[in-house]
């Protein structure tokens, strides 16, 4: 119970909880929501609470607890104020500020902050040089695929997680660029390219050419959406000769935010569940997000222009489930 | 390079039933339980050889000695020559231990994917026990992954010598250049005047070329014998161990012995070791090389690469026009243009007679520029035959004057080509 406690991060009125439990567990409740209540005040904000306004999603409160404290600390050293971050492109400003204070650069893999050459600003996204995508993986061996077409721009600085991923998937992997669609076509037909990971907006494009041509081998797709340009519809599009389709809403380039697991894929869902390397806070209808403290610089309760629902079946493989709305 | 004897238990591995049919196929054994075998240098000779174009038509999963599912990715040619492109497989990262005498790799390296692909140099990385960690270079996006490389702390460069230019501005923007202290050219031939800019742009840079091709999977081709310092007109290359390198006369196939100064088009063996998934078999690459009088330390001989047989030779009538002759007059006159040229030769067909008019594009250094005074210099200096120039046709009425014209730009995305056709 006490565990059960700490993850749901229930503030509960101890007359309530008498009510539910009995008057002696009620009291310890108390007991740890007094302890706790520096720690989640800050979270919870001077919401009144109830039962399911305020749900923590990820983690346990001693990892959420810690986790915290290193992202402070790491901000502290990059003398970033947490108040200075509110919204997302107030994040990405602070970014583009801190990069070159950043120690030890050289552990870390960069990313570029946007997902055009137009709304480049000149940041970078630095991750673990040792992370791995692994929902990619999971794709690629609950699909079956052999050859995979990498059609994502290359400046995304995503081709070496793509071979890890491959390579842990038994498949292999050849950079297509996009804008030379015979090409991925002739390797689909000539040299066993059965899976495409591309942009929403190039698997729409990528997808008639083959219909145009007559190309009708079965295909396995991963299609990556931006977080700015997240089209319900897009994600409902049938591609050409689809056997397998996963989509994915990444924060940056290469850093996967809203992810799908194979059952959701396999269902053809158009459900979500919240990256692990990411926690999601809601609150009266918006969203913040809290990232990993092995990342450069976290994310620390940032609000995203991003509408979700959570829903109230868990997915058979025990996350919880979201429902996105068109940003 | 490959003894007879390493080179006879290749033949013996691509031809044993099991294997792919390919060289079974090759060398007439499709119906047959027998394997094959070399057993002097004649024989060996005697061998079949074959191009691109016999692997184009067969599916990679029947070429290749390797299940699918252990190949690391998958190149393809690069198309200019028109025809479809062939998916070549690749499986390690071997065969390139020489970089290290030149740079350290403890950092970043900002890599397209030619000559290596990223997760390679990542591998490379982690052999010298250092972090992996690359930025790839999008010729697309040049600044943007500039700006990452300046961040993260690139030192080193290797892509495509096209991309010089443009990689180089991008830098030089975000004051990133005095850092790069290696730098590895692939993709063709770099000339003087580029090789000048990357001198001036990357004061601290060594430069290495380097020489590979899609369909060879053991690259590189030749171990660079020393850096680029702008004293060789073209790059100077010595066979591998797990190579075996010949020349072939260009029209007759004939074998052309490699002593300095015979120049042919070149055929490779090569086997880098198991795992392969192409083992090559006197396999004609389509480059013409030259052997080179060596005087070097390395044992093999030197060679150099003057271009590509079908798209960097003219045939005209009498003679052939080559990009690297071009390449040689235009730095006689380093004073009025740069070494960047395009050849266009327009051929018009009347009954069985060719008539060709050939238009040089230059890049003058002086404005204003008198083409027509300039290209009659060339006339006289271009070399068609060992004792002939192109003057000597047109003053016999053989050849049309040359033109010239100023060369169109090149954003620097993609290769430029030397000799272009055009048939009316």
């Amino acid at each position: 119970m006490m565990g059960l406690y700490k993850n749901l991060f229930i503030k509960v009125p101890r007359s309530k909880l008498r009510g539910i439990i009995g008057t002696r567990f009620a009291r310890t409740f108390s007991q740890q929501a007094a302890r706790y209540k520096p720690i989640l005040a800050p979270r919870l904000g001077n919401t009144k609470t109830r039962f399911s306004s305020l749900l923590y999603f990820t983690r346990p409160t001693s990892l959420i607890k810690q986790s915290d404290i290193k992202i402070k600390h790491k901000y502290k050293e990059l003398n970033i104020q947490i108040q200075e971050i509110l919204d997302f492109q107030q994040y990405k400003k602070i970014l583009e500020k801190v990069q070159e204070k950043i120690p030890d650069r050289i552990n870390f893999r960069i990313f570029p902050t946007s997902f055009s050459p137009e709304g480049y600003e000149g940041g970078g996204f630095f991750r673990a040089d040792d992370w791995r995508w692994d929902t990619l993986e999971e794709h690629l061996k609950s699909s079956g695929a052999l050859g995979v077409l990498v059609r994502l721009p290359l400046f995304w600085q995503v081709e070496p997680l793509i071979y890890y991923a491959c390579k842990n998937a038994g498949s292999f992997l050849f950079l297509n660029d996009a804008s030379n669609m015979p090409v991925g076509r002739v390797a689909i037909k000539n040299a066993s390219f059965n899976t495409i990971v591309t942009t929403s907006d190039d698997a729409l494009e990528f997808s008639k050419h083959i219909q145009e041509h007559n190309c009708n081998d079965f295909l396995n797709w991963i299609v990556v959406h931006p977080i700015n340009d997240i089209d319900i519809n897009r994600m409902k599009i049938s591609y050409a000769n689809t056997s397998y389709i996963a989509h994915e809403v990444h924060l940056f380039p290469g850093i996967p935010l809203f992810v799908q697991c194979s059952h959701l894929a396999r269902g053809k869902s158009h459900h979500f569940h919240v990256a692990s390397e990411f926690s999601l806070d809601t609150l009266e209808g918006s969203i913040s997000l809290t990232g990993n403290e092995s990342d450069a610089v976290p994310l620390y309760k940032v609000s995203i222009n991003v509408s979700a629902t959570r829903e109230k079946k868990k997915c058979p493989c025990g996350r919880e489930v979201f429902i996105l709305l068109a940003t | 390079m490959l003894s007879l004897e390493k080179r006879n238990e290749l033949v013996a591995f691509v031809t044993e039933h099991t294997k792919s049919n390919f060289y079974r196929g090759l060398y007439g054994l499709q119906d047959s339980s027998d394997t094959f075998s070399v057993s002097s240098e004649g024989e060996w000779r005697n061998l079949p050889t074959f191009t691109k174009d016999d692997l184009i038509p067969i599916q990679m999963s029947e070429m290749s000695f390797l299940p699918l599912k252990e190949i690391d990715h998958v190149r393809a040619s690069s198309g200019t020559s028109g025809k479809p492109p062939l998916f070549s497989p690749r499986t390690e990262v071997r065969g390139v231990d020489y970089r290290l005498k030149y740079h350290d790799f403890k950092n970043p390296i900002l890599s397209f994917g030619v000559p290596l692909m990223p997760h390679w140099h990542e591998e490379l990385q982690r052999n010298q026990g250092s972090r992996a960690t690359t930025v790839t270079f999008d010729p697309q996006n040049p600044e943007i992954c500039a700006h990452l490389a300046s961040v993260i702390g690139v030192d080193a460069i290797s892509f495509f010598v096209h991309h010089m230019k443009i990689a180089g501005e991008a830098l030089k923007k975000y004051n990133h250049t005095s850092e790069i202290r290696f730098i590895e050219l692939a993709g063709g031939i770099c000339s003087r005047g580029l090789y000048e800019y990357i001198r001036e742009t990357f004061r601290n840079a060594v430069i290495v070329p380097f020489y590979g091709s899609s369909e060879t999977e053991d690259v590189p081709i030749g171990v660079p014998c020393h850096p680029m310092d702008g004293s060789d007109p073209l790059s100077v290359y010595h066979p591998k161990d797990t190579h075996y390198l010949e020349l072939i006369h260009p029209e007759t196939g004939e074998w052309v012995e490699p002593v300095p100064g015979a120049e042919g088009d070149l055929l490779i063996t090569s086997y880098p070791g198991w795992p392969c998934a192409v083992p090559l078999i006197r396999f004609r690459i389509g480059d013409r090389v030259s052997i080179l009088d060596s005087k070097c330390s390395h044992t093999d001989f030197a060679f150099t690469v003057l271009g590509r047989t079908d798209l960097d030779i003219l045939k005209i009538q009498g003679g052939v026009i080559r990009a690297d002759e071009i390449a040689r007059v235009l730095r006689l006159f380093s004073d009025l243009v740069t070494d960047d040229f395009e050849l266009h030769s327009y051929e018009k067909k009347s009954g069985h007679l060719i008539d060709t008019n050939i238009e040089i594009h230059v890049d003058p250094k002086r404005i204003p520029f008198d083409f027509n005074q300039f290209a009659r210099s060339l006339e006289s200096s271009i070399r068609v035959g060992p004792e002939k120039s192109y003057a000597d046709g047109v003053s016999v009425g053989t050849y049309r004057s040359i033109s010239c014209k100023k060369i169109g730009p090149n954003d620097g995305t993609k290769k430029r080509k030397r000799i272009v056709l055009h048939t009316i």
